[in-house]
């Protein structure tokens, strides 16, 4: 079996796509954000990262390789950035 | 005698829920309610396909860390049910949004969302 | 018919119709009661480590996922007819003018009724309902698909900002965007099917999986090079008991995409239209 990609693709192409996605809705939003808000937000994205990913998919993300048996929902964390990214890119003001 | 299993039982809420839509459906007069009675009997449609994959000590169809190929097939829920379910909400949302479209356009011409008098045609 | 004229004959006339066809659909279920016999699709169940781990997703696509495709044009033709219902201002169909066309009128939202703490927790509200659409879309790989679901959670994320915001929605996705975007949506679900047919003459063949080449009697192999593009970008290593097997959903993440851009596409425009009808004015205009 030929593999150009690595083992753990399955578990970084999400991230990626998440990501991406991400930047493509964040251009869409508008309104203002203050420093403190955008804090709030990541805040509780990371909290939100650890309830949303079901422990039973062990492997799911970095489980199966970094940390074994830690369920994160890296996803979440990085279609939140790219949220942000895609509003300073082309975001409108309201 | 029925043993009485948690199938069972789901399976009886399923065909009461499918009743009650179905009355509610035929013999109330409000449009808004009879479209939630609608959404009442797919629900126990829904109902019924979940639990024909029950299997009495099965485990999800989800392959986790250790788990057996040998030993997975004879386990596992049955997830055709949960599959046809997936393709029934959507066919459920898109019908209910037709529904309501057309429940407001009657309700701008009549001025009423009573089943009877906008069957009598009488106009605002 | 009104409940007060279900009196006397009547009533007792729909109450046994009632109880008979209560009796008919609860004997009709209790037969498949206790009949369903174990891996009673055993042929998927023993495929399963080739498939994602959460293996509804792979198991629903491969059995169905033509199907699926015709479903996902269906939402969208029922958003389409939900629009020309409410809005007629994109077709204009001639014939018999007798009756007035429905007025147009927007549903009052009252922005200004809304409390303060509301509006300021609604965008951080509205971006992580997002991110979390974003995150079941991308769940594919691993778990079950969420194509519907991601496009039912943003598109509810859109209608609160449309029920806090009003007109100044922070997530401000316009008509056009919609309309593109579910077109998009549908043709990347329509698209992703051709590596499938020119592989094995099956429209939607899952070639990243590539479940059913090894069985006798299945027409066409599947280039190593069609499974590798296809497939590497979300294999996994399952290690279970009998060893590490590589599984992978295939195209299955890609067509989760495509069909949640569909269905944002079309309950947004259902939302929008169902709030301020269909008009040619500008957005931000009154």
């Amino acid at each position: 079996m030929v593999m150009l990609l690595p083992e753990m693709a399955g578990e970084i192409a999400p991230i990626i796509i998440a990501f991406l996605l991400g930047i493509f809705f964040g251009t869409q939003l508008s309104g203002t954000i203050s420093r403190r808000t955008t804090l709030l937000i990541i805040g509780l994205g990371i909290i939100a990262a650890f309830l949303f990913e079901a422990p039973i998919f062990t492997w799911s993300l970095f489980g199966g390789y970094i940390t074994e048996g830690f369920s994160f929902a890296a996803p979440f964390i990085s279609a939140t950035i790219g949220l942000f990214i895609g509003k300073i890119i082309r975001g409108g003001k309201n | 005698m029925i043993e009485i299993t948690l199938q069972l039982l789901s399976f009886i809420a399923a065909a009461i829920l499918v009743i009650v839509g179905l009355t509610g459906m035929l013999f109330l007069d409000n449009l808004i309610k009879k479209i939630i009675s609608f959404t009442l009997l797919s629900d126990g449609v829904n109902l019924a396909l979940v639990s024909l994959g029950y299997v009495e000590g099965g485990i999800a169809s989800i392959l986790t860390p250790g788990s057996s190929v040998v030993d997975f097939p004879y386990n596992a829920i049955l997830i055709f049910g949960p599959g046809i379910v997936l393709t029934n909400i959507v066919i459920g949302v898109s019908t209910t949004a037709i529904l309501v479209a057309l429940t407001i356009v009657l309700y701008k011409r009549y001025g009423t969302l009573k089943a009877s008098k906008v069957l009598k045609g009488e106009r605002k | 018919m009104e409940m007060g004229e279900l009196k006397g004959a009547r009533g007792i006339v729909a109450l046994v119709a009632l109880v008979i066809i209560f009796a008919g659909v609860l004997f009709s279920f209790l037969q498949l009661n206790g009949n369903v016999a174990r891996g009673i699709s055993p042929e998927y169940n023993r495929l399963a480590y080739l498939e994602a781990p959460n293996n509804l997703a792979s198991w629903v696509y491969d059995l169905r996922g033509f199907d699926t495709f015709i479903e996902t044009g269906v939402i969208y033709v029922g958003a389409v007819v939900s629009v020309l219902a409410l809005g007629r201002g994109i077709v204009k169909v001639k014939g018999p003018r007798e009756e007035e066309p429905v007025p147009q009128t927007s549903f009052d939202f009252k922005p200004d009724t809304v409390p303060i703490i509301l509006k300021y927790f609604g965008l951080p509200a509205i971006m992580l309902i997002v991110s979390y659409g974003l995150l079941i879309v991308t769940g594919a790989a691993t778990s079950g698909g969420g194509g519907f679901q991601c496009g039912v959670i943003i598109s509810s994320a859109y209608l609160l900002g449309m029920a806090i915001y009003g007109k100044s929605n922070p997530l401000n996705l316009g008509k056009k965007f919609l309309i593109g975007l579910g077109s998009i949506g549908w043709a990347t679900y329509g698209l992703c099917g051709l590596p499938g047919y020119l592989a094995t003459h099956y429209w939607q063949y899952n070639v990243g999986a590539d479940l059913w080449s090894s069985y006798p009697g299945f027409p066409g192999a599947v280039p190593e090079i069609l499974r590798t593009v296809f497939g590497d970008p979300f294999r996994l290593a399952l290690v279970l008991k009998e060893g590490t097997f590589y599984s992978s959903a295939g195209i299955v993440p890609i067509i989760n995409l495509g069909e949640a851009f569909n269905v944002i596409g079309a309950l947004g425009l259902i939302f929008l239209v169902f709030a301020y009808g269909w008009s040619d004015r500008k957005e931000g205009e009154t």
